[in-house]
């Protein structure tokens, strides 16, 4: 967590899902402090998205930060990845889904609470 | 929460052979009717996902990802024990580390309302269409395979 589903309408090259996945971690850990290592992103290709949508993105992120922080992420991804792809910000469509840290299991191990990373004995293994 | 539990598993296209994906579904039912009673049914639903279409911390990742509802408000110590055995479980089923799978086991009204959620997505309307593609190609993929599968492509 968080993982982030992006939904298009059409395939995009593997080159650039890469380069995107990388701005999606980078405005995300960015932003919340978390470890690049939680940041999974996911792509499903050729959906017949809602009338003038090319893109899609669902956030599941962790249950924790405060809702102004939610809706500076959005905010944030929703123009960093619009600016990315180059494409009109109205294309594309943007939302998070909080989900308890406490209900997944990386690594052997439950998911810490958002800012307690350090806690997190499969994290400390990882660096 | 009804006895009829949607399981999501999405993995890696080719990474597990068929007859450990027919393994790992029989452990998940089993652990589950052990931690929750006989009385559960589940339906497990294999999406497969192409190189190239995961990524963790920007690098293609091979990691499974699954999802298992639990009866709401379920205390968190029967819900990391069945998570621990799960995810035990699988890894010794496919042999793979224990950072190759992402377990999330929500409140079953949790999942519902993740499960609309992605239905929002899809045009509205095209989507009966839609899923009722999905449910042939699910279809296909039980007769194919023994197990409900398809691609995580449309």
């Amino acid at each position: 967590m968080p993982m982030y589903t992006v939904t298009t309408n059409k395939p995009m090259a593997i080159a650039k899902r890469q380069e995107l996945a990388r701005v999606i971690m980078n405005i995300h850990c960015g932003l919340t402090h978390a470890p690049q290592t939680f940041v999974n992103v996911v792509y499903s290709q050729n959906v017949s998205l809602r009338k003038g949508i090319a893109i899609n993105i669902l956030g599941n992120v962790r249950k924790g930060r405060t809702s102004e922080m939610n809706a500076q992420l959005t905010k944030e991804m929703h123009e960093g990845v619009a600016s990315f792809l180059n494409i009109n910000r109205n294309l594309l469509e943007l939302s998070l889904f909080e989900v308890n840290a406490s209900w997944v299991m990386e690594g052997g191990d439950i998911l810490p609470e958002p800012g307690e990373e350090e806690d997190c004995e499969w994290l400390r293994q990882k660096h | 929460m009804n006895n009829s539990v949607r399981v999501m598993c999405t993995i890696q296209e080719n990474a597990i052979d068929k007859k450990s994906i027919k393994a790992l579904e029989r452990m998940i039912k089993r652990v589950y009717q052990g931690h929750f009673g006989q009385e559960y049914k589940l339906n497990c639903i294999w999406l497969t996902m192409p190189f190239g279409q995961s990524f963790l911390a920007a690098e293609n990742s091979t990691t499974s990802t699954v999802q298992i509802p639990v009866a709401d408000e379920l205390a968190a110590p029967l819900r990391h024990a069945f998570m621990s055995e799960v995810c035990t479980q699988w890894q010794s089923i496919t042999d793979c580390n224990k950072n190759e799978i992402i377990l999330a086991c929500p409140d079953d009204g949790y999942a519902q309302r993740y499960f609309e959620k992605v239905d929002e997505r899809f045009n509205p309307s095209l989507k009966h269409f839609i899923k009722i593609k999905l449910l042939w190609r699910l279809l296909i993929g039980k007769l194919k395979n023994g197990y409900f599968t398809t691609s995580i492509n449309f």
